[in-house]
C-alpha cells in the first residue's frame, strides 16, 4: 500500500519513524489535554518526591507519553539507570515481579535528594492479581528508594491494595480541539495538504483518541497524498457518516425509498453490515431530534445491531431497520 | 556469602557518604525556600524522626540534621542500611504515610475494642496461655492490620523479653533477608525471597515454616505473614495449605505465635461473572479452605474499614503536624477534604490522598475554578459515591445546571464542534429540562462508559426509589424497565456503548414524564424534593452470583467428600480432595445431591436433633431425681452449599464489597459433622461430647454482630452489618419441634432408654 517514493516527495521526515513515535512529546509542556493533571505531574517533576501514581484513562489519551516525561524530566540523566519500564509485552508474571523488580528495587543508583528510582508498569490492568498481589509488599518496603508508577485504561482492575497505596489520576477523553491542534502542528510540520473536512473526518474517526487520529493521519498521508474527508473515510474504511446521517433522517422523516436508495449506494461500495451499523449508532447519538425519537432510533438500531452480531449481516436487515424506523 | 556482604555493605557505605555530601548541597537551596516558619519545624520533624528511627530500627540515611544518629544506628546494623536504600532523599522525600505512621497503640486509628481483642489473643499466644497457634487478621486494605501487630509485637515481646530476662535490642524487622537473624529480634515475616535452585517454589513455605518453629523459648518471636506464597498456582496453595494445616496440628505444645495479615479484596471482571475462586476473590475462605479456618486452632478476627470519626481524626492531626506546608490552603478547604477523605474507610489511601492533594493544591488553584477542579480530579480509590451520585442525577435529574454545562463542554463531542460552543455560553439560562438532561447523560456517559453492566444494573434497582416509590404505574415504567432490559442485552453482546446510551438516555427520560405526572396529579403526595433522603442501593445481582458459586462450589465440595466417604479407602487423604483434584466423578449427581443430600438428609438428621432435644427437655421434667447429664447434643446439620436467606437479606445492599464471607459453609465443614452424628447414632458418645459443645458454640459465635461494625454505624460510615444469618435454620428448627411434638416417643420409652443408658 505505502508509496515509498511519493511519500519522499511529501514528507521526506516520515520515514524513519511513524508520526506517532516522531511527535511523540517529550517534556510535559507539550502534552495536550488533561491541563490540571498535567500541572499536578509538573509539579512533581519541579520537587520531586513522586508519589506512587496510577494514571487511567481511555486509550490514547497520553497516559503512558506523561509517565514518560514525567520520569524524563524527574531523573534527568539519571534516566537510564534509575527508570525500569515493564509493558504488557514484557513477561510479567509472578516471577518478574518477584526478581526483576525486586532487584532492581535494591539496585543503589545515587541520585539527587527527592529523586527516587521508577518503575513504569504501563497496562497495568493486563497484570493477572496474582502478580499484583506479589507487588504490593515490595511496593511498601522499597518505597523508600523506588516509586511506581502504573498507567492503565481500568483502575478498577487494578487490586485494592495497590490503588491504596497511590495516588489515582484520572485522564479525561481528550476534546476535539486539542487533537485539532495538535494535528495542525504536525500537518505545519510534515507539509501535507489538508481540507477542513478532511481534518473534521479525523476527528471524528478518532474519538478523542490522539495516537488513532496521528496514524490515520499518517495514513492518508501515505495512501492518498492529500487529507480530505473522502480519502479519510476510504482509509478508515468506514461509510461516510454524512451519507448514513442523510440515510437515517431520511427514514425517519417517512421517505423510505431515497433512504433505501442511500443504503444501496452504500452498500454497493462494499461496506459490511457490521460498518454500516457502527456508524449508524455513532451519527444517531448525536441527532438533533427529539428524546424519545431518539430513543427510539437508538432501540432499533440496537435490535438491528445485535442480528447482525449473531451473523444476519444481510442487506435486509439494514433495509428492516430503515423501514421499522419511518414506521416510527 | 558472608565476605561478599561485607564488601558490599563496605561498597555501599561509600556511597552512603556521598549521598550525604549531596544532601547537604541540596538543603540549603530548599530551605531559602521554604517559609521561615518552617525551619523550627523542620528541626521538631528532625527530632521526631530521630526518635523514630531508634523506635523502629528504621533507618534514613541523609536525614536532615540527624546525621549522628544515622552514624550511630549505621554502627549497629549497616546491613539494614543497605538494604533498598539506595538514591535517598532528605526527611522530605518520605510520604506522609510512613512519616506519620503511628508510633505508639494511642496513635492508632483502629476502634479500642478490636485491639484490645487483637492485644488479648496475641497476648495469650506470647505468653502460651492458649493453644490457639495461628492468629489470622482479615479485612479490607488500609484497616491497619499490620500496622497493628508490630505495634503490639513490640509491647507484647517487649514484656515477654523481660519477663524470660532476656535483655534484647529493640528491633522490628520490616526488610527481607528472613535469614539474616542479626535485624529481627522481636518479629520475623515471610518475604518470598529469590529462590536458590535448590529450592521449589511449592514447598517455600512449608520449609519457611519449619525453619521458624524454632523460635521459641527465649528465642521467641511473632512470625508474621503478609505476602504469601504464589496462592494462585494450585499446587502451591495445596502445599500452602498443608503447611499451615500441619502447623496446626504439629505435635508438642509450644509453637512461635504465627500471624497472617491478609487484605481481603475482590477482584472483578468485566463480564460481571463472580467466580468463587481465589483469583477472583482474595478472601481467607479461598486462600485456607474451610478446614483451615474451622479449625480451634486458629482464631481470626477481622477489620473493618476505619470509621469516619477516627480517620478524621488522624488527617487532622496531619494537618495541624503540616501545617506550614498547608498555609496556602484555607481553613475551610481543608476541613471540607478532610471531611470528604474521612469517608474514605482506607486510612493508607486517605492520608495519600490528602498529601497529594495538599502538596500540589497551592500553587494551581488561584482561580476560580475549584469546583472544576475537584470533578476532574479524584484521587483515591474508584468510590460508590461517585456512582451514587450518578445514579442520582440520572434518576432526579441534575441540580447544578451550571457545572454539567462546563464538564459537558470540556467533554464535547466533534459533532457538535464549533457551532453548539458558543451557543451554549450565551443561553445557559434559557436551556430547556431536556437539554440539560442531555448534557446530563452525555457527562455520566462519558465517566462510566467502561462500567455500563454495572450501572444499569443499579439504575435498576433504584428507579423505583423516585417520590420515595409513590408513582403510578404506568407506560413510561413499563418503557423504562423495557429499555434496561435491552439495555441488557447489548451489554451482554459487546455492544456496551449502546447499551448504556440506551439505558441512561432512557430512564432519564422517563423519569422526567413521570415526574411530571405527579407533579400533575394531586392526588399523589407530591414528595420530589425530598429525594434526598431516600437512600440509594447497590445492586444485589453480583451479591446474587457469588452466593449461586459459593452454593455450587458446596455441592461440588460435597460431592468430592462424599463419593471419596462411598469409595472408603480414599477417606484418609482427604486434604488433598481440591476442587482442582479432578474431574468429578458421576455416580453421584448433582441432583441428587441438592435433594437428597442438600435437603432430605439434614431434614431427617435434624429431626433426630430433635428428638434428642425433646427427650431431653421430657427427661429433665419428668425425673426431676435423676441426675441426668445432656450429653449427646447432635449440632445442626446444614444444607448443603449453606443454609437458605431469608428473604429481606437480599432485598438491598448499600456495600459495595458485600461482607458476607461469614455466611461461608462448603463441604469441608460436613466431614467433622456427619462423623460425629454418625457416631452418636452408632452410639460412640463418650469421647466426642466435649467437642461437639464446642463446635456448636463456635458456630453460633461466628454469626454474631462484629461489636465494632455497631460503632461504626452509630458514626454513620454507613456500612451495614448482615444480621445474624442463621434465622433460617432457627425457623427451620422450631417448625420441626412443633410439627413432632404429638408424634414423639411416649414417656414410657424415654424411661426405657433413658435406663439404658444409665447401665
Amino acid at each position: 500500500m505505502v508509496d515509498d517514493d511519493d511519500k519522499k516527495i511529501k514528507a521526506p521526515l516520515t520515514l524513519d519513524l511513524p508520526l506517532v513515535e516522531k511527535y511523540r512529546p517529550h517534556i510535559l509542556d507539550d502534552i495536550v489535554g488533561n491541563e490540571e493533571t498535567i500541572e499536578r505531574l509538573k509539579m512533581i517533576a519541579k520537587d520531586g518526591n513522586m508519589p506512587h501514581l496510577i494514571i487511567s484513562g481511555l486509550p490514547g489519551i497520553g497516559k503512558t507519553t506523561s509517565i514518560l516525561c514525567l520520569a524524563r524530566e524527574l531523573l534527568g540523566k539519571y534516566y537510564n539507570d534509575a527508570v525500569l519500564e515493564l509493558n504488557a509485552s514484557d513477561d510479567r508474571g509472578i516471577e518478574v515481579i518477584r526478581n526483576r523488580i525486586k532487584q532492581f528495587a535494591q539496585k543503589k543508583v545515587s541520585l539527587p535528594a527527592g529523586r527516587h528510582k521508577i518503575i513504569i508498569l504501563d497496562e497495568a490492568d493486563s497484570m493477572t492479581p496474582g502478580a499484583q498481589q506479589a507487588l504490593r509488599r515490595t511496593m511498601e518496603i522499597y518505597s523508600n528508594t523506588t516509586r511506581f508508577a502504573f498507567a492503565c485504561n481500568i483502575s478498577s482492575k487494578i487490586i485494592e491494595p495497590l490503588q491504596s497505596r497511590c495516588a489515582i489520576l484520572r485522564y479525561t477523553k481528550l476534546y476535539d480541539e486539542q487533537v485539532l491542534k495538535r494535528l495542525l502542528e504536525i500537518i505545519k510540520m510534515e507539509n501535507i495538504e489538508y481540507t477542513n473536512d478532511g481534518l473534521e473526518a479525523l476527528l471524528f474517526t478518532a474519538e478523542g483518541d490522539m495516537r488513532q487520529a496521528i496514524n490515520n493521519l499518517q495514513s492518508t498521508v501515505a495512501g492518498f497524498k492529500f487529507v480530505t474527508g473522502d480519502n479519510v473515510y476510504k482509509i478508515v474504511d468506514s461509510p461516510h457518516p454524512l451519507i448514513v446521517k442523510k440515510m437515517l433522517l431520511n427514514a425517519v422523516d417517512k421517505d423510505l425509498n431515497k433512504s433505501l436508495q442511500l443504503l444501496d449506494s452504500l452498500w454497493a461500495k462494499g461496506y459490511s453490515a457490521v460498518d454500516l451499523i457502527t456508524t449508524s449508532f455513532k451519527v444517531s447519538k448525536n441527532l438533533d431530534i427529539n428524546e424519545s425519537l431518539k430513543l427510539e432510533i437508538i432501540k432499533i438500531i440496537g435490535l438491528t445491531h445485535l442480528r447482525i452480531l449473531e451473523g444476519v449481516g444481510t442487506y435486509i436487515q439494514l433495509a428492516g431497520m430503515l423501514s421499522q424506523l419511518s414506521c416510527q | 556469602m558472608r565476605a561478599t556482604r561485607s564488601g558490599r555493605s563496605r561498597g555501599r557505605k561509600a556511597a552512603l557518604s556521598d549521598d550525604e555530601i549531596e544532601v547537604q548541597e541540596v538543603k540549603p537551596k530548599m530551605q531559602k525556600k521554604r517559609k521561615p516558619s518552617h525551619s523550627t519545624k523542620s528541626s521538631i520533624s528532625s527530632l521526631s524522626m530521630l526518635s523514630r528511627t531508634f523506635n523502629e530500627g528504621k533507618v534514613s540515611t541523609g536525614a536532615n540534621s540527624a546525621d549522628s544518629a544515622v552514624s550511630a544506628i549505621s554502627a549497629n546494623n549497616n546491613k539494614k542500611n543497605e538494604v533498598g536504600k539506595g538514591g535517598m532523599g532528605g526527611d522530605d522525600s518520605r510520604q506522609w504515610i510512613d512519616k506519620y505512621a503511628p508510633l505508639s497503640l494511642a496513635d492508632l486509628a483502629i476502634h479500642p475494642k478490636k485491639l484490645q481483642e487483637v492485644r488479648t489473643k496475641l497476648k495469650e499466644m506470647v505468653n502460651g496461655e492458649t493453644n490457639t497457634r495461628i492468629l489470622l487478621l482479615t479485612g479490607p486494605a488500609g484497616s491497619g492490620k499490620s500496622t497493628v501487630v508490630k505495634l503490639l509485637a513490640q509491647e507484647l515481646m517487649h514484656e515477654y523479653a523481660k519477663n524470660v530476662k532476656i535483655n534484647k535490642d529493640f528491633l522490628i524487622n520490616e526488610n527481607e533477608e528472613e535469614n539474616d537473624d542479626e535485624s529481627s529480634k522481636y518479629l520475623v515475616e515471610f518475604i518470598n525471597s529469590n529462590l536458590s535452585e535448590s529450592q521449589s517454589m511449592v514447598t517455600q513455605f512449608a520449609n519457611y515454616l519449619s525453619e521458624v518453629s524454632f523460635l521459641k523459648g527465649p528465642n521467641l518471636k511473632l512470625i508474621l505473614v503478609e505476602e504469601l506464597p504464589n496462592i494462585f498456582h494450585s499446587e502451591t496453595r495445596i502445599s500452602f495449605q498443608k503447611a499451615v494445616n500441619d502447623w496446626l496440628s504439629l505435635p508438642g505444645s509450644k509453637l512461635p505465635p504465627l500471624v497472617f495479615c491478609i487484605t481481603e479484596n475482590e477482584f472483578n471482571d468485566d463480564q460481571g461473572e463472580r467466580l468463587y475462586n481465589v483469583e477472583n476473590n482474595f478472601i481467607a475462605e479461598t486462600i485456607f479452605g474451610s478446614r483451615i479456618l474451622n479449625n480451634n486452632k486458629l482464631a481470626r478476627i477481622k477489620f473493618n474499614p476505619i470509621a469516619k470519626t477516627f480517620l478524621k481524626k488522624q488527617l487532622d492531626k496531619i494537618s495541624t503536624c503540616e501545617s506550614a506546608s498547608l498555609v496556602d490552603i484555607s481553613k475551610s478547604k481543608i476541613d471540607e477534604k478532610i471531611e470528604k477523605l474521612s469517608l474514605n474507610g482506607d486510612i493508607r489511601s486517605a492520608i495519600n490522598c490528602f498529601e497529594f492533594w495538599a502538596r500540589y493544591y497551592k500553587k494551581i488553584s488561584n482561580e476560580n475554578n475549584d469546583d472544576v477542579d475537584d470533578l476532574f480530579l479524584t484521587f483515591g480509590k474508584e468510590s460508590n459515591l461517585n456512582l451514587f451520585n450518578a445514579i442520582g442525577k440520572i434518576i432526579y435529574g441534575t441540580n447544578h445546571r451550571d457545572i454539567e454545562i462546563i464538564n459537558y463542554l470540556k467533554l464535547q463531542d466533534i459533532q457538535n464542534h464549533g457551532k453548539d460552543y458558543s451557543k451554549i455560553d450565551q443561553k445557559i439560562a434559557k436551556l430547556s429540562q431536556s437539554e440539560i438532561d442531555q448534557i446530563t447523560i452525555s457527562n455520566v456517559l462519558a465517566s462510566f462508559s467502561n462500567k455500563s453492566v454495572f450501572f444499569n444494573l443499579n439504575l435498576l434497582e433504584n428507579y423505583s426509589m423516585l417520590n420515595s416509590s409513590n408513582f403510578p404505574v404506568c407506560d413510561e415504567l413499563a418503557s423504562l424497565v423495557d429499555n434496561l432490559s435491552l439495555a441488557d442485552i447489548y451489554n451482554s453482546k459487546q455492544m456496551t456503548e449502546i447499551g448504556a446510551l440506551l439505558a441512561i438516555t432512557s430512564t432519564r427520560y422517563n423519569m422526567r414524564l413521570i415526574k411530571d405526572k405527579i407533579d400533575d396529579d394531586e392526588n399523589l403526595d407530591n414528595a420530589y424534593l425530598k429525594y434526598k433522603n431516600n437512600k440509594l442501593n447497590f445492586s444485589r445481582h453480583y451479591k446474587f452470583l457469588r452466593m449461586f458459586n459459593q452454593v455450587k462450589n458446596g455441592i461440588k465440595d460435597y460431592q468430592l467428600w462424599k463419593l471419596s466417604k462411598l469409595s472408603s479407602s480414599t477417606s484418609s487423604s482427604s486434604f488433598l480432595q481440591d476442587e482442582d483434584y479432578g474431574p468429578i466423578p458421576t455416580t453421584l449427581s448433582e441432583t441428587d445431591c441438592i435433594t437428597i443430600d442438600g435437603y432430605l438428609e439434614p431434614l431427617i438428621l435434624n429431626s433426630f436433633r430433635n428428638q434428642e432435644k425433646l427427650r431431653l427437655k421430657i427427661l429433665s421434667s419428668h425425673s426431676s431425681g435423676v441426675n441426668y447429664v445432656p450429653s449427646a447434643m447432635l449440632p445442626k446439620y446444614p444444607r448443603v452449599g449453606g443454609p437458605f436467606r431469608s428473604i429481606p437479606n437480599l432485598l438491598s445492599d448499600k456495600q459495595v464489597v458485600v461482607d458476607d464471607s461469614d455466611l461461608l459453609q462448603d463441604g469441608n465443614q460436613y466431614k467433622s459433622i456427619e462423623e460425629k452424628i454418625l457416631n452418636i447414632l452408632v452410639g460412640d458418645d463418650s469421647k466426642i461430647n466435649d467437642e461437639f459443645n464446642k463446635d456448636v458454640d463456635s458456630s453460633d459465635t461466628e454469626f454474631e454482630n462484629d461489636p465494632i461494625v455497631e460503632s461504626d454505624e452509630d458514626t454513620g460510615t454507613g456500612i451495614k452489618k448482615e444480621k445474624p444469618k442463621d434465622e433460617f435454620l432457627n425457623d427451620f428448627d422450631d417448625s420441626f419441634s412443633s410439627s413432632e411434638n404429638e408424634s414423639f416417643l411416649a414417656n414410657e420409652e424415654l424411661e426405657a432408654l433413658l435406663s439404658q443408658r444409665k447401665k
